[in-house]
């Protein structure tokens, strides 16, 4: 079994927001709004990935001066590949039918 | 005082319970979620985050916690330990004392126990050597070294095959026992079960004592 396939459908959902702009850094709230997690889900789960190499996190200043700065993610080599995963899987079982070999009698 | 303004406060507070519950390794991730709470428009929702990061503060301190940092756990432990290498130190040093006829000299003593007769001499040998590793285990327990875990795994895997062996034996009589105990009292082998739980709850105790403290 696939570390992806393990992940829970909480998980799957956050890889899945922060799959949408990997380039981009993400805020926790934005984060929420994106899949839907309360607080309480989404930061045991951004602390576990984060932990394990899935995802980078940094201090952000924020746009607005006298603001406070924001911690923000965004997923690192490692998991865009784990995120990749399920996408993939999805993908296989969506397309169905065996790929018919050319030129096979 | 409005509810817009008891939101808020409750709010605040729950932030700084959150902060305060958050383990030492966690503090940077407390903030994190602090911060994003000024971020919030609602205040009814400020107040689900902020109770959802008091949530999951409490849970990372679950997370965090082991039984090993409290002394009278480990001091619990300890005893138990110890009353593990008194039984099998005393089980070695009677029947090292028989086979090699140890201090009876003075005392024909009648060389007719069968289990001791057909017991060979590694057994008591090896017996010695867990007990003295048990003893050594208190130690590392009380220390809080990382090697406690295999000072006590190591013996006791030790005790646990010393017992299968003489088990089998049909000199030892130990099944007859058992069987006897069990018609007598259902319940009569809850107490090696209870004892053999305990050890096992004491290996894994010592195993997550093992593990080092989440990253930050």
């Amino acid at each position: 079994m696939t570390l992806a396939r393990k992940c829970s459908p909480q998980t799957l959902a956050l890889l899945a927001a922060l799959m949408d702009q990997p380039r981009e850094w993400q805020h926790g709230y934005e984060l929420s709004k994106a899949t839907g997690l309360k607080s309480g889900t989404l930061y045991p789960i951004l602390t576990r990935l984060s932990d394990q190499g899935f995802l980078d996190s940094r201090w952000k200043d924020a746009e607005q001066p006298g603001r406070p700065p924001r911690h923000v993610y965004r997923l690192t080599a490692k998991g865009l590949a784990l995120a990749r995963e399920p996408m993939k899987v999805l993908a296989d079982s969506r397309s169905g039918l065996k790929p018919i070999k050319v030129g096979a009698q | 005082m409005t509810l817009r303004a008891i939101s808020q406060w409750l709010s605040r507070q729950l932030i700084s319970a959150a902060m305060h519950v958050s383990p030492c390794e966690r503090k940077e991730w407390a903030k994190a979620m602090s911060r994003e709470v000024e971020e919030i428009p609602s205040v009814r929702e400020a107040l689900w985050w902020s109770l959802g990061c008091f949530q999951a503060s409490c849970h990372e301190r679950l997370k965090s916690m082991k039984p090993t940092n409290w002394w009278p756990v480990r001091w619990a432990m300890a005893l138990w330990i110890a009353l593990l290498a008194v039984d099998i130190l005393f089980y070695a040093g009677i029947t090292l004392t028989y086979k090699l006829g140890l201090f009876t000299g003075h005392f024909p003593y009648p060389r007719n126990v069968p289990l001791l007769e057909v017991t060979p001499l590694w057994e008591p040998m090896l017996a010695l050597v867990s007990g003295v590793v048990f003893l050594l285990a208190i130690v590392l327990i009380l220390k809080r070294s990382r090697v406690a875990f295999g000072a006590v795994v190591a013996p006791f895997a030790i005790t646990l095959l010393l017992f299968a062996v003489r088990f089998s034996r049909p000199e030892s009589g130990d099944l007859q026992s058992l069987s006897i105990a069990y018609q007598k009292s259902h319940f009569a082998l809850i107490w090696p079960i209870l004892g053999l739980a305990i050890t096992i709850l004491i290996c894994l105790a010592l195993w997550q004592d093992r593990q080092p403290p989440a990253a930050r």
